[in-house]
């Protein structure tokens, strides 16, 4: 069933209510949501109509859950062992919105080697020509980035992510303001997952950080140790 | 500090791996979670399932619902919904007109700030036509589409999505005022 191209009523206003209750169709809301990654007026639309239709459930009674819920619960997410040492001093180790990243991160790479040896990728574009260079200083801890051949365009700023692995959902490392380059200084337990591990940037929409890549990835690189002599 | 504050407190020591601000979220938030995992997913296994995934996915996620820029109830209410309308099985649609249409109140008790907007928002609803604030809420807590709306209506599905697209615009205004 084909939907009327243009919007019918309301412009961009009512598809943020429509993607919110679920009623944009399919073929609209990747269109929608690509609009949304741009967009910081649309982006408080949608949380707007978020809040809003959320005290739709108040309403409804409370019913409180059967005690094996939280067992269950308990049991897929802590597991039967008791917690890694890491994990229980990690809060008093680091901050504590970086830390959900970074404990999360840890826990499913598995990773808390050292980096031995500095490291470096070469972020590369599947089309166009940005290209990235990234280099790791074991010793300082910090990843510096450095555009090259044109460079990062001035009015879009990009997001930097790190992969850990395959299943790993991408963990921001934060944003390359449009610049020569740019220097990060990574916690230590970010800093450990970093061999092997995959760096990419994304646009950044306003210059705003988000919780997910928006848009495909505009280059990815693959960390590699730097050869010593 | 208000509730708000106190379960935005206790996401926070979740995204550090606490485990007991994970238990006093639970306690905190669970039923009334719960209570609408039952409503939309209508089973109970079906919502005990929902409920699982809602709190793992806080586990797994709390660091990065700030991000969102919703309140932490919203966000915890988002999933939830998420969660339970993905195990709703598509039921006759003549089952749900009737139970809907109907006031509960408004007790927004674990919402907390949240009351204004509930208060605003059922008033703007009241100025649309009746049958849409139904269809509506229909398809924020039962997940129906525009096909299912049009077919009870008897009318084209793009003729339903014109006329609530117009309400949509009116409700924004209204809450807008």
């Amino acid at each position: 069933m084909t939907e009327a191209p243009q919007p019918i009523q309301g412009g961009a206003e009512s598809a943020a209510a429509e993607y919110v209750l679920g009623l944009l169709p399919a073929s609209e809301r990747v269109a929608f949501e690509a609009a949304l990654s741009g967009d910081a007026i649309l982006q408080q639309d949608v949380v707007t109509w978020a809040e809003y239709f959320a005290t739709l459930t108040d309403p409804i009674p409370e019913v409180a859950p059967p005690p094996q819920v939280l067992r269950r619960i308990e049991v897929q997410i802590f597991g039967a062992k008791r917690a890694p040492w890491w994990r229980q001093v990690l809060p008093y180790l680091v901050g504590a919105v970086a830390a959900a990243g970074i404990a999360w991160l840890t826990l499913t790479s598995g990773l808390l080697t050292a980096p031995a040896s500095d490291l470096r990728a070469a972020l590369t574009a599947q089309e166009g020509d940005l290209v990235l260079r990234a280099r790791f200083s074991s010793a300082s801890s910090t990843l510096t980035l450095t555009p090259e051949a044109e460079g990062v365009p001035p009015d879009n700023p990009l997001q930097l992510w790190l992969i850990a692995g395959a299943d790993a959902p991408p963990v921001s490392l934060g944003l390359l303001p449009p610049s020569d380059g740019t220097t990060l200084t990574l916690p230590p337990l970010l800093a450990e997952s970093l061999p092997g591990a995959m760096l990419a940037v994304s646009t950044a929409p306003d210059g705003a950080t988000t919780a997910a890549p928006v848009g495909p990835f505009r280059a990815t690189g693959q960390l590699t140790p730097v050869e010593t002599n | 500090m208000t509730l708000q504050d106190e379960i935005d407190a206790m996401i926070a020591g979740v995204a550090m791996g606490d485990r007991t601000a994970f238990r006093q979220l639970y306690d905190r938030t669970a039923s009334k979670l719960f209570g609408i995992c039952l409503h939309i997913a209508d089973d109970p296994g079906l919502a005990e399932d929902a409920l699982e995934e809602v709190f793992q996915t806080v586990w797994a996620k709390a660091g990065l619902y700030r991000a969102n820029g919703t309140t932490p109830m919203t966000w915890l209410i988002t999933l939830t919904r998420d969660a339970a309308l993905d195990r709703r099985q598509d039921e006759p649609p003549s089952d749900e007109a009737e139970t809907n249409g109907q006031s509960a109140p408004w007790d927004p008790a674990v919402r907390g700030q949240g009351r204004a907007e509930a208060e605003l928002l059922a008033a703007c609803l009241q100025e649309l036509p009746p049958e849409r604030a139904v269809m509506l809420r229909r398809a924020y807590l039962e997940g129906v589409r525009y096909a299912q709306l049009a077919d009870e209506a008897g009318m084209p599905e793009i003729g339903m999505r014109t006329v609530m697209r117009r309400n949509l615009a009116q409700l924004r205004d209204c809450l807008s005022q």
